[in-house]
């Protein structure tokens, strides 16, 4: 798992002055909104027994207070009391670790990694929520999956899978069928990837007609893997010859994607339009409501085939006659190989092991190629 | 013969290395790297087979 990186935490809105548990990159967080508006995470254990801190007391005075033995903490992570040894000087060691974290769009960016190496990496910004011309739906809570962080990014990076997946709702064959560009960049130290699909004279999945009120159209779609902590979508769509004029219709949809383990994932979509657009199957709702509305029945396939991706990674890779399984990627396969690429580069910095990379299929092709040496040989 | 790669349509698979690790590799930074280009004539049936066991076909064997 990346740790040197932002990942959303929560939402801003949900912190008060109130201990909240977060797991994030299989580490132990705890965090509050001091009684000065800040919002700060520490390593979650006491450091006396480990005992999880989230399962103390927040008292007046603005210190933590353990639920064990009763160590106090100020929201500088400080111990500032040791009931049990009123006379003794407080260790320098009593203090607990302290994470970068970044309110900003309305979301709480938590840096699970080395607090000496966000130079020059901001959390990426979601300007449109910060704009009063838009309107946001965010889902809340957020939704949990068994499954690895990669998976979401894989999936939204691929939108072939619409198609049996989502077929009926928002998926069909010939959207699977649409060329896919690649575009890569870096936005604020955040590594970009992003795929491109142009299509003209498009017929509409169903969701789509009904919320937009429109059949044919020419539609650009992107999908923007920014950090790995935050996908970004746009769709735009208009009747044919029309993108790009005032006929023009769409949204921004993001999605957060915050690696509660390597087995995991804590996922916050937001639907973006602009404000004062209504939904058209039904007036009565906004645009953002309409679809915040009907976007759950979408995303519970998603769940449902991210978990079962999950539970086939559970398994060993070797196969009956000696050889490992490798997945086989296919042409619409491009955004999630060069995020793939992207990730395993951070990922070999911190020296981690790396998931779903062509390094396993060197070793396999070695292996193989050992395997053909013997067979000859014998 | 000459081995010519498509490089936006190869998806670093592996196959082509699994057929012919004399010609082709994959190395742990996710990119392939045709290591002879114009390979001796004794290694013409292994780059045929990489060419068509590539899911994306993205070798082609000129000459």
């Amino acid at each position: 798992m990346i740790r040197n990186t932002w990942y959303v935490a929560g939402l801003a809105r949900s912190f008060t002055y109130k201990l909240e548990k977060k797991v994030i990159t299989g580490r132990p967080i705890v965090m509050w909104r001091t009684q000065d508006g800040q919002i700060v995470a520490f390593d979650g254990r006491c450091c006396h027994k480990r005992f999880p801190l989230w399962d103390g007391k927040l008292l007046e005075n603005g210190v933590l207070r353990c639920a064990y033995h009763g160590l106090c903490y100020d929201s500088s992570g400080k111990c500032v009391d040791i009931p049990m040894q009123p006379d003794f000087p407080i260790s320098p060691a009593a203090q607990l670790h302290r994470y970068p974290v970044v309110e900003q769009d309305g979301l709480v960016w938590l840096w699970p990694g080395d607090p000496a190496k966000t130079d020059g990496v901001k959390p990426p910004r979601i300007p449109e929520l910060a704009d009063p011309r838009y309107e946001a739906v965010i889902v809340d809570p957020p939704i949990r999956i068994r499954a690895n962080y990669r998976l979401l990014i894989e999936n939204l990076l691929d939108i072939t899978h619409f198609f049996p997946l989502h077929d009926g709702n928002i998926g069909d064959l010939s959207n699977s069928q649409i060329p896919v560009g690649l575009v890569e960049d870096t936005i604020d130290g955040n590594a970009k990837v992003m795929t491109t699909r142009h299509v003209e004279n498009y017929r509409l999945p169903p969701y789509y007609q009904r919320w937009f009120g429109l059949d044919v159209v020419d539609r650009d779609h992107t999908h923007a893997m920014i950090g790995p902590g935050l996908v970004r979508v746009q769709l735009h769509v208009a009747p044919p010859g029309m993108l790009g004029t005032e006929a023009e219709r769409g949204y921004v949809l993001c999605h957060t994607d915050t690696p509660i383990d390597q087995h995991h994932l804590e996922w916050y979509w937001i639907m973006i339009t602009k404000a004062g657009e209504r939904f058209s199957s039904d007036p009565s709702m906004t645009l953002a409501q309409g679809m915040a509305f009907e976007f759950p029945a979408v995303v519970a396939q998603d769940e449902w085939a991210l978990a079962k991706q999950q539970e086939m990674l559970d398994f060993s890779d070797e196969l009956c006659d000696g050889r490992k399984y490798r997945e086989m990627n296919v042409r619409s396969d491009i955004g999630v190989i060069h995020a793939r690429r992207v990730l395993a580069r951070m990922e070999k910095a911190e020296g981690n092991e790396l998931f779903g990379t062509p390094a396993s299929s060197l070793e396999m092709a070695k292996y193989a190629t050992d395997v053909e040496v013997a067979q000859a040989r014998g | 013969m000459k081995i010519v790669v498509d490089f936006d349509a190869c998806m670093s698979n592996a196959q082509c290395m699994i057929a012919a690790p004399e010609i082709f590799e994959v190395r742990d930074d996710g990119l392939l790297y045709v290591l002879q280009e114009e390979p001796p004539e004794d290694l013409r049936a292994k780059a045929e087979d990489a060419a068509r066991l590539c899911p994306t076909q993205a070798i082609r064997i000129e000459g």
